[in-house]
């Protein structure tokens, strides 16, 4: 195995699945720590919205996770030119944007 | 009756027996029926024979009936015939897409029809087969009940998806599932702790398909003499989805396949949904001494091969390899993951 001339490509991908890794677990951390220990309520109505908070709240936990590894891979598997590229036309949508404004607000004056 | 020890055996030696009689002899029948695809990352441009995954499908599929025979558990014997009725419909659909090429939302939406086997278990048992309560690293058990039955078609069709888009080069699908399951059935010692004197379905399941892709291997593995085709690797990833669902390690197979998720978020984030592969640009073309580089084209996808080879053109082996190492690392997270489990259930 060429580890050695392997490992150097590629020492970014595994630091991703490292990252995201480790927010899985934190997740679970907070999940763990804020969310499971929250105590069964005896009157069942607010035991039931109570359950489906914490339910509801991991799922948005976990999909913020899901988001964040996704764009993070989107990000990485662009190249440097790539993301000058994309904040070029940004720039330029947002700069037509602003013309756009004045040119109405400019119409609106007269 | 059987011993555990003896079932196991026989679910691991059967499928990689019948499949490594199976391949020589579709391998002559596929090349003189003229069923062949052009390995494009050679010099040679070999023909290589197509739709190994049919191999694959009966080698399982006769391999889960024996060892139904031989298991003497009905509970056990259920989850065999489900597990293998589950593969069978991804099998299928896989068959459909290589002769018809399937549209690239069609197929995973066929897919989920893949998980109704195992959500319908519940007509055929005193309960479901699949247990709505995933284990979470420091958590343990959760209770998701009607979030869990909306969640399980998907966890059969992410992997098979995510199997597929991984499965371009020589071995690449079958090096890292071999890596993914190896790393399951040592999770699954550990999360449960158990022992081969007792029988578990889980650990038949991981090594059936275990034998399939050593046998798989041997003739895909670079040269390759066959190609599995969609048939092979929607099978095998709608395999990793079963083993998840019936076998409670939805999370750890999640982290096993970071690098197959990775790999299809690229994808689907480049073209912006979903799209067939034969209908993208290519990512990759060939440099004069026959590595792989990219073509650097804006249409093209951005897959994890486009990551790897993003600092210079690699042989086609050494990405297999770079998938390997990638997997390997991913696995160790995975039993990282089933120890956290292990310290609180």
């Amino acid at each position: 195995m060429r580890l050695h001339i392997l490992t150097p490509k590629i020492y970014r991908i595994l630091g991703l699945e490292l990252f995201v890794f480790g927010t899985f677990i934190g997740i679970c951390a907070i999940i763990d720590a804020l969310i499971v220990g929250i105590p069964v309520h005896t009157n069942p109505t607010i035991n039931f919205i109570i359950g489906t908070s914490k339910v509801l709240i991991s799922i948005i936990l976990i999909a913020i996770w899901l988001y964040i590894w996704y764009y993070i891979t989107k990000r990485l598997m662009l190249s440097k030119e790539d993301i000058k590229e994309i904040k070029k036309i940004k720039r330029e949508k947002k700069q037509a944007k602003m013309l756009d404004k004045k040119e109405k607000k400019k119409n609106i004056k007269t | 009756m059987v011993s555990s020890l003896i079932v196991y055996i026989i679910a691991f030696t059967v499928p990689l027996f019948l499949s490594g009689i199976g391949f020589p002899f579709f391998i002559k029948f596929m090349l003189n029926k003229g069923i062949f695809g052009i390995d494009i990352h050679k010099k040679e441009q070999p023909k290589v024979a197509e739709m190994g995954g049919i191999v694959i499908i009966i080698s399982l599929i006769i391999s889960s009936v024996i060892t139904i025979l031989v298991v003497d558990d009905s509970n056990a014997q259920l989850m065999i015939g489900i597990f293998c009725i589950t593969i069978t419909i991804a099998g299928i659909i896989g068959i459909i897409d290589d002769f018809l090429t399937l549209s690239a939302i069609l197929k995973p939406a066929l897919l989920l029809i893949a998980s109704v086997p195992i959500i319908a278990s519940t007509w055929f048992s005193s309960g479901p087969l699949y247990n709505p309560e995933p284990l979470f690293p420091l958590i343990g058990q959760t209770r998701l009940t009607i979030v869990y039955l909306i969640l399980l078609p998907f966890i059969i069709t992410v992997p098979a998806n995510a199997v597929n888009m991984i499965d371009v080069f020589n071995g690449s699908m079958a090096i890292t599932t071999i890596i993914v399951l190896i790393a399951t059935f040592i999770a699954n010692l550990i999360i449960f702790n158990r022992d081969f004197a007792s029988l578990d379905p889980t650990n038949i399941f991981v090594l059936m398909i275990t034998g399939v892709l050593i046998a798989f291997l041997i003739y895909n593995r670079y040269p390759a003499r066959v190609f599995g085709g969609d048939s092979s690797s929607l099978t095998i990833g709608a395999s990793l989805g079963a083993i998840a669902v019936l076998g409670r390690l939805e999370i750890v197979i999640i982290i096993a396949i970071i690098p197959f998720i990775m790999n299809s978020f690229g994808i689907i984030s480049s073209v912006k949904g979903l799209l067939e592969r034969r209908k993208m640009a290519r990512p990759t073309k060939m440099t004069k001494d026959w590595k792989i580089e990219s073509t650097n084209d804006q249409k093209a996808p951005i897959t994890l091969v486009g990551l790897i080879i993003q600092k210079g053109p690699l042989h086609e082996k050494d990405i297999v390899k770079s998938f390997g190492i990638l997997t390997v690392f991913s696995s160790i997270l995975a039993i990282i993951t089933a120890i956290l489990i292990r310290v609180v259930i």
